[in-house]
């Protein structure tokens, strides 16, 4: 019978995962409810327990109903499973609560309901042929509840606790014995089920032992050696064998521990014991078993590990002020080290006799577990005796700090003799062990920085030496970070730390010479960073403050410049990034960091120099020039202009002598010397407004002459596009300043009408066709500005402003319509209809409020879109109409003062999960999905995990409901489902935890109530979907 | 015998190789026709998967017409399917020769290589050392001499992939015995792996 939750079932059957989620959490509301009245029998709630009741009746009858019509539905499944999964915490509730003889008796009622699961789970396993669990499930299950029944028995019947040892003892045999000689299907897993019986009971023999009662110990032995006999018996299955094998070490374990409890002995004693058992255990691994001793080889390396891990684990207070400079010592240092030292050769010894005898594992799954416990096992053991060294350092009185030498030494032993090592141990892991070593060194030196930066160098050393010689390319990425480690760590401005950098620069960038493609690209990178940490510090040597760092990176893109010239392959294109990059990183320092007027004309300066270099971006420099030419004038000082015109004329003069477009530079340079001279001081930008109408005048005379004399097209091209953007700067410059000057918007928009009727689209004029048509569009929105400056002039509203330019949006849709699609002139209109309906939603934003005119100009902003979507019948423009929409709800959230992110979150996720329905947006559906998740239910997760706020469970509950529905109905990858899943169910696991509260219970219950009937939902449409001639579709809409 | 028990094609196309190197096209053509399973001769793919019962057919056709001369062919069968395998050289198995390119002997690579390339064919292939310098692999209800009764071992192809992919990708020469054959009346497969040559 195929199990429900074999994988390949789960893949098939998409709609699985979410109901074993929702099953999950109504488990876990049953379960958090089950303990609340275990704790206290008054907080019953005859409501809960009455729907759990129901929930569980319910789920039973359905099911059993569906499976009979269907035998193969999910829904029916998830159901019937649903009420088995929580009959017993039904069971439990009631008779704790309502039945006289288990009322408030917590044991009496967990044996009464083990006892009755026992009988129904017995019965379906009869009855397998029809099982509704997976059928490992039955041999763990009674293995562990008869343990469990056995237990209780010391509360429910008061039996000593030797005595339940001893019962737990021969339950775990008869199962042993039961699981051997009948071999009940399936025998793997009771044989294993039967080994993890046995093991309790040495764990319940051990506890019961703490009274040194023989008895208890005689349990105790007892158990190993039947475990050692079945591990023999069982030889013949390796899996069987080995559980034995690992049961039967553990047995042995426990025994020796009993003996030292039995002698009294001191704490240490099990320390080093242990250590030196795990040891014994290790070498036992590499020996051969034939035979009878078959089993136990394997098994012994298992233990070895599980006693190495709960060394360190159990220990780790003691040794982390070995390597951590962060805590002070502790008692039991010696035999920890001892102790350490032990598990680490222990684990170093089968990590070495492994790579030299490997295993064969039986099967790919245990071929991958093979490989995953052997290099945990490798990585491991040199991190132990790391520790053990710096404890046995310390232990040792060898010079302190122990926790800076001992680990630089042993880092350094690794990195430089781990290579020689290869054939008998992974380098890799000596490599990891090194690297980390060095590292904490380095920390632990953290009082003395340079101390740290040279440990941190030394290894960076040893590493590109071993790269050099020809080691994996994983050396040179640790010798970058452990670089930027030293690096960081520089006190930059000191003349010690200009040299480092200066140096480490020369090294990595020699060394990244040496690498291909990637390595190179990464190490070039570092290089310049290194560089720039270089010049960072040279400039504060030279004391210029932080105030200069736009001119610092501005020179050091000169630098970054000149190498990509200097250098050839991946060198020059990584040094031709880093200049833009540096570039970019300038600007933005003069954008956001207040500087004095020299710092940002010399900034600019170099920039503009820099840009008018660069192929495609020199049109910037020239921008740049123009930038600093205003900046020098507003400074106040004649001569400052004067400087920086010169420099402009020199740079631009060699330009020109370099591309000999010597035109269009003069041409430049007389309107920004116009500009400067008109923002003089005593002169603001708006008075301004007139001149550089009258620029504009000019430049139409220019267009004119252009069109008569048939200059060159570069000449009418520049003209046009320099016009333009003096409309568009204009506009700007009202808008911005809230001015709306009726007068300039009317001359603007007369000068607009005569600039596009002289723009010619000749066929040897590049630009001029696309300036004409952003003409047109500039007109049209001047003209619709131009009416909300009609309006505020007659005193309208800010918001009833926004209204009006929302209506002017509609007054364009006809001219669009209008105009044949697919042209220039469409896209200039519909480049205008967007810039105004988008404005719309941006000014509505601005001016917020609680006025019905700002939802009402978004609204018919998003009609205008519809009726152009249904007229051009373009699906991209619904987006923006949605827009319209979300910004309206989410205005009228403002306005109520709804301060929970989710509802806004959920207003935009609402929308994309339309679009997911309805499959509008075909390539990019798993983009929208996983922005949808992302949004929708991640954010209220993490906000649940940081505020524990029980408002975001019900918002990350209702989310998740509403994404699982979306995601299966749209049919999203797997992946998708289980993170929306994992996310609920983890979220609403916390919540149980954190909130104690009924009322969470049953919301939790309705969470997973609502997921499974939507499942069927689901189900009924997908099977209700004719499928005789449908074309299927994957995930790119092609069809199969 | 499971109803979903298939194999790869991989196996049918290398025997036809091995018979066109005795007898052409032709022989194939025969062998085919005496089988009863002519549509196996339009097998493209590698990696398409036959049932079993009909590569049983096959292979009793094949036994029956080639007589003693069958476990030569078996043999060479195995060879060329390995040599397949080689040319296509999956990077899982360059991962494999990279993880045991420090053990002390190839025998458990070879045994490795064997337990994994067996999933998803029918029978159950394990292997473990048997002393330090011997290879046992043992094939339960092995597929290749599944329905047969033989007085000599009959596992030939698996005998030939062995020693190919051990002389293909590690360079060594192996020598395999059959010790145990379900053929002879055994409860399982038994081949014995050693190292004569290394190359």
């Amino acid at each position: 019978m195929a199990s429900a939750v074999d994988p390949s079932v789960v893949a098939r059957e998409p709609r699985l995962l979410p109901g074993f989620t929702a099953i999950g959490i109504i488990v876990l509301a049953a379960i958090a409810y089950s303990i609340r009245v275990s704790i206290n029998p008054a907080a019953g709630q005859d409501l809960l327990t009455f729907t759990f009741i129901v929930a569980n009746v319910v789920g039973w009858l359905l099911g059993a109903i569906l499976r009979n019509r269907h035998p193969k539905s999910t829904l029916g499944f998830l159901l019937v499973l649903l009420g088995d999964a929580i009959f017993p915490l039904n069971l439990y509730a009631p008779l704790l609560l309502y039945i006289p003889i288990t009322h408030g008796n917590v044991p009496n009622t967990a044996t009464g309901v083990i006892l009755v699961g026992l009988t129904y789970h017995l019965w379906n396993y009869w009855n397998r042929s029809t099982a509704r669990f997976a059928l490992p499930f039955y041999s763990y299950f009674f293995a562990l509840a008869g343990v469990a029944g056995i237990v209780l028995t010391q509360f429910t019947v008061g039996l000593p606790m030797w005595t339940v040892a001893w019962l737990v003892l021969l339950y775990g045999l008869a199962f042993n014995e039961m699981s051997f000689r009948l071999r009940p299907e399936p025998a793997v897993h009771f044989a294993i089920a039967a080994a993890t019986i046995m093991t309790a009971s040495l764990v319940v023999s051990a506890l019961a032992y703490r009274d040194r009662q023989p008895i208890a110990l005689a349990a105790l032995i007892g158990g190993t050696f039947i475990l050692i006999f079945s591990a023999i018996r069982e030889r013949a299955d390796e899996a069987m064998s080995r559980a034995h094998g690992m049961a039967a070490w553990l047995g042995v374990t426990f025994t020796f521990t009993a003996l030292l409890y039995a002698f009294h002995s001191p704490l240490w004693v099990y320390l080093v014991a242990t250590g030196a058992w795990t040891l014994v255990l290790a070498i036992v691994s590499t020996r051969q078993g034939h035979g009878w001793s078959e089993p136990f080889p394997e098994s012994a390396w298992w233990t070895a590990m599980v006693l190495a891990a709960a060394l360190a684990g159990v220990l780790w207070h003691v040794w982390l002020p070995f390597v951590m400079r962060t805590m002070s010592g502790r008692p039991l240092a010696e035999a920890t080290t001892v102790a350490l030292l032990q598990a680490g050769l222990a684990l170093a010894i089968v990590s070495s006799w492994r790579r030299r005898y490997p295993q064969i594992a039986a099967t790919m799954e245990g071929f991958v577990a093979n490989n995953v416990l052997l290099r945990l096992t490798s990585y491991t053991a040199p991190l132990l005796l790391i520790i053990a060294v710096a404890g046995t350092w310390t232990v040792l009185h060898a010079p302190s700090p122990a926790n800076v030498y001992a680990t630089l030494t042993a880092g350094t032993l690794l990195l430089i003799f781990g290579p020689a090592l290869t054939r008998h141990y992974p380098t890799e892991a000596l490599d990891f062990a090194g690297v980390l070593a060095m590292v904490f060194s380095a920390f632990n030196a953290l009082e003395s920085a340079w101390l740290s930066a040279m440990v941190l160098f030394g290894a960076a050393a040893i590493l590109l030496v071993r790269r050099l010689r020809g080691a994996t390319w994983w050396t040179f990425v640790a010798f970058l970070a452990l670089t930027a480690g030293g690096l960081a760590l520089q006190p930059i401005g000191s003349a010690r730390a200009t040299v480092v950098c200066l140096a480490a620069t020369v090294v990595v960038a020699w060394a990244s010479g040496r690498e291909a493609k990637a390595l190179a690209r990464t190490g070039f990178w570092s290089a310049q960073a290194a560089g720039l940490l270089f010049w960072f510090s040279l400039a504060a040597l030279l004391s210029l403050g932080r105030s200069w760092d736009a001119v610092v990176l501005a020179t050091w893109a000169w630098v970054a410049f000149i190498a990509s010239r200097l250098m050839r392959g991946v060198g020059a294109s990584t040094s031709l990034h880093a200049c833009l990059a540096l570039v970019a990183a300038s600007a933005v320092m003069l954008l956001t960091r207040p500087a004095g007027a020299p710092v940002l004309l010399i900034a600019l300066l170099i920039l503009a120099a820099l840009l008018l270099e660069l192929r495609h971006l020199h049109y910037a420099g020239f921008a740049l020039l123009a930038v600093a030419i205003v900046e020098a004038s507003t400074v106040g000082e004649s001569t400052w202009l004067i400087l920086v015109l010169a420099f402009c004329a020199a740079v631009l003069l060699w330009r020109s002598l370099a591309s000999g477009s010597s035109f269009a530079h003069l041409l430049f340079i007389a309107t920004a010397g116009a500009c400067a001279y008109l923002s003089m001081p005593g002169r603001g930008p708006l008075q301004a407004m007139p001149i550089a109408l009258l620029v504009i005048l000019l430049c139409v005379v220019e267009l004119v002459s252009t069109r008569i004399s048939k200059r060159s097209a570069f000449h009418a091209d520049v003209t046009s596009v320099v016009s333009l953007l003096l409309v568009i700067a204009i506009v700007t410059a009202e808008v911005v300043s809230v001015r709306f000057s009726l007068v300039v918007l009317g001359t603007l928009l007369v000068a607009v009408f005569a600039i596009r009727y002289w723009i010619v689209a000749a066929e040897h004029h590049r630009v001029q066709p696309l300036a004409h048509a952003l003409t047109r569009a500039f007109g049209m929105i001047i003209g619709a500005i131009a009416l909300v400056a009609l309006g505020r002039q007659a005193g309208l509203s800010a918001s009833q402003q926004v209204f009006t330019l929302s209506v002017t949006a509609w007054m364009l849709l006809p001219l669009l319509l209008r105009t044949p699609r697919r042209t220039v002139a469409s896209w200039a209109v519909a480049v205008a209809l967007h810039i105004l309906a988008l404005g719309v939603y941006a000014a509505a934003f601005f001016v917020r409020g609680d006025d019905p005119f700002l939802f009402a100009a978004c609204l018919v902003a998003s009609g205008a879109y519809l009726v152009w979507r249904s007229a051009w019948n373009v699906a991209a423009l619904e987006h923006f109409a949605a827009a319209g929409v979300v910004s309206a709800i989410c205005l009228w959230g403002w306005a109520q003062g709804i301060a929970w992110p989710e509802y806004y979150i959920f207003t935009v996720c609402a929308y994309l999960s339309v679009v997911l329905l309805r499959r509008t947006a075909p390539r990019i559906e798993n983009a929208i999905a996983l922005v949808v998740i992302a949004a929708a239910v991640a954010y209220p997760y993490y906000a649940l995990l940081r505020t524990t706020q029980r408002e975001h469970l019900a918002f990350l509950a209702g989310a998740s409901v509403v994404i699982i529905h979306v995601l299966l109905q749209s049919r999203r990858h797997a992946v998708m489902v289980v993170t929306v899943c994992a996310m609920l169910g983890l979220g609403m696991l916390f919540g149980a935890v954190v909130h104690d509260d009924v009322r969470l219970n049953l919301l939790m219950a309705l969470v997973g109530f609502v997921v499974i009937a939507d499942l069927g939902l689901i189900g009924i449409r997908s099977d209700r979907r004719t499928r005789v001639g449908e074309i299927e579709y994957d995930h790119n809409r092609v069809t199969r | 015998m499971p109803e979903s028990e298939s194999l790869q094609a991989a196996l049918v196309l290398a025997g036809f190789d091995a018979l066109r190197m005795i007898g052409g096209d032709a022989l194939v053509q025969i062998l085919l026709l005496q089988a009863g399973e002519q549509d196996l001769e339009n097998l493209a793919a590698s990696d398409a998967r036959i049932p079993i019962e009909q590569y049983l057919r096959y292979r009793d056709a094949a036994l029956d017409f080639l007589g003693d001369s069958f476990a030569t062919t078996a043999f060479q069968t195995g060879k060329i399917l390995v040599r397949k395998l080689e040319k296509e050289r999956p990077p899982q198995m360059t991962w494999l020769l990279d993880q045991y390119k420090h053990a002390a002997n190839q025998l458990p690579l070879i045994g490795q290589a064997a337990v994994l390339a067996s999933a998803g064919n029918p029978g159950k292939v394990t292997a473990k050392m048997k002393t330090k310098d011997v290879l046992l692999i043992t094939i339960e209800r092995c597929p290749e001499c599944r329905g047969l009764e033989r007085f000599k071992p009959f596992c030939n192809i698996n005998q030939g992939v062995i020693s190919e992919f051990a002389h293909l990708f590690l360079n060594l020469g192996v020598s395999t015995k059959e010790t145990r054959c379900m053929a002879m009346g055994h409860d399982r497969c038994e081949i014995e792996v050693v190292v004569e040559e290394v190359r």
